[in-house]
């Protein structure tokens, strides 16, 4: 029962081989596996955002996803999104300027929702705004400075 | 928490999973979008040895869905896919509310629309915990023989809280239920038994496999509103879905449906003769504060809120009316 097997994760566009038990979500192994520590473990009940990566580009709580179920998918984590050089992508530029970071523990759980929602609208409203990152738990409650940063890179 | 080992399938047909769900009767179940079991597994609910992952049976996540015809919607497709479409959105409103109301986005992108229908229901002295548990006798849902939440009770009280289900059975959706042995489809309200314990009728090695939406849903006017902690993530504390039909002006019946005030969604039978004759033109505010009232007493009977989540119960069940009343508005004045 429950042997471990071989499988290959597609992370932020790089294969990698690695050996899993069924029973590991794709947030253990992203984190202990593969290092990709930028994706935070906060709750791990599904319910406050901070693990949230994409898988074929839709927003997704890594904590309450299966590794061996995310197989043959696009994943893609806090760490894809800045250029090969160290780059930042414009959501972390303006998450940095507009001082939307605190304690940085939401942080890039609500940058990966930023993505997810400004791809799927780019120009959204402040409430839209509020309803895209509304699975993502701020613990600092430093709400307003993220949707000012949303908004910023919105508006270019 | 960590999740306990257990085999896992991902089979590629229908034919090939219920296979799999038979032959592991008793100590499989099915995952899904996972948002449900996999975290209650982790708390060491809902046990399995083996799990069966549906998502790869590409005809588990279909969605037909026209103007004007049935729609059918495979058990694995998700809230998202469904309730984000443009014929759903402007038509079937009550289920675009219902389906924007679960959780979150994430929650809604990854939880399925069976899933979601088949939730486990919840309660404060379940939900928690192994070690938590562990400090208090066996339930009748943990394997004991008593009600944690209503003392003396002869049955589990755990609620019910699904946003989707009251919404399609306002619309009289029914399921198709798939075994190895043959399928069989029922009424999507007859679906539940009400019990918090063994709360569908779901037997084993069976799947919930499609959900149907009859045609004549195009043709209502329907709401959904929920009463929650926050604007987000939260499980509902009660949700009234409501759906009517019109002709000339003149309501010719409707369906309430209560959920999260019992083990199980609420078809509230007196509601449709209460619609039944109203003019439309004649429901203004006042009137609709007096429907609500009455809606209100029909239902109160069938509701049965326990101390088992965050909100007391009479304030629950004050709140059903004050929800239907907000439904009705949402229907007949903000519209």
């Amino acid at each position: 029962m429950a042997t471990k097997q071989i499988i290959v994760l597609n992370v932020n566009g790089d294969d990698h081989e690695i050996l899993v038990k069924p029973q590991q979500t794709l947030l253990e192994v992203l984190r202990e596996t593969l290092g990709f520590t930028g994706t935070k473990q906060g709750c791990n009940e599904g319910s406050c955002g901070a693990c949230t990566v994409l898988v074929n580009n839709k927003p997704t709580l890594a904590c309450s996803t299966l590794a061996v179920a995310a197989v043959g998918k696009e994943i893609m984590t806090i760490e894809g999104l800045a250029g090969q050089d160290g780059t930042l992508h414009p959501i972390q530029k303006s998450f940095v300027e507009n001082g939307a970071i605190q304690c940085g523990f939401c942080t890039p759980g609500m940058v990966m929702s930023t993505k997810s929602l400004l791809d799927r609208n780019p120009n959204p409203s402040e409430e839209e705004i509020k309803e895209g990152l509304s699975g993502n738990l701020c613990r600092c409650t430093g709400y307003a400075k993220i949707i000012k940063a949303v908004k910023a890179v919105a508006a270019g | 928490m960590t999740l306990p080992a257990f085999e896992y399938h991902r089979p590629s047909t229908l034919s090939e999973g219920l296979k799999l769900l038979k032959n592991n009767a008793g100590k499989t179940r099915p995952l899904a979008g996972g948002t449900d079991l996999l975290n209650n597994m982790k708390v060491g609910l809902n046990p399995a040895e083996v799990l069966v992952d549906l998502t790869g049976i590409e005809s588990l996540s279909s969605i037909e869905c026209a103007v004007n015809q049935p729609v059918k919607v495979g058990a694995a497709a998700t809230i998202w896919d469904l309730v984000q479409r443009a014929e759903v959105k402007e038509n079937l409103t009550a289920l675009y509310q219902a389906g924007c109301g679960v959780g979150a986005i994430q929650l809604q992108q990854m939880g399925t629309v069976g899933g979601n229908l088949c939730q486990d229901t919840r309660c404060w002295f379940y939900n928690q915990t192994k070690h938590w548990r562990r400090a208090r006798p066996l339930c009748y849902k943990t394997g004991g023989d008593q009600c944690l939440a209503m003392k003396k009770s002869e049955r589990c009280h755990a609620a019910f809280c699904s946003d989707v289900a009251p919404a399609l059975i306002a619309y009289d959706a029914t399921v198709k239920l798939s075994s190895a042995d043959g399928e069989r489809e029922i009424s999507l309200a007859d679906f539940y038994t009400r019990d918090g314990k063994t709360y569908n009728v779901l037997q084993a090695g069976e799947i919930l496999s499609e959900i149907t939406v009859p045609a004549g849903a195009w043709q209502t006017k329907s709401a959904y509103v929920k009463l929650r902690s926050r604007k987000s993530i939260d499980f509902p504390q009660a949700g009234v879905a409501i759906a009517v039909t019109e002709e000339g002006g003149k309501l010719t019946g409707g369906k309430l449906v209560l959920t999260a005030l019992g083990s199980g969604p609420m078809d509230i039978k007196g509601a449709g003769n209460l619609f039944k004759g109203l003019s439309v033109d004649s429901l203004d505010v006042e009137k609709i504060s007096s429907l609500a009232r009455e809606c209100a007493a029909a239902a109160a009977n069938d509701v049965l809120p326990v101390a088992n989540m965050t909100w007391r119960p009479a304030y629950r069940r004050r709140m059903v009316e004050i929800l239907i009343e907000e439904s009705l508005k949402k229907i007949f004045i903000n519209k």
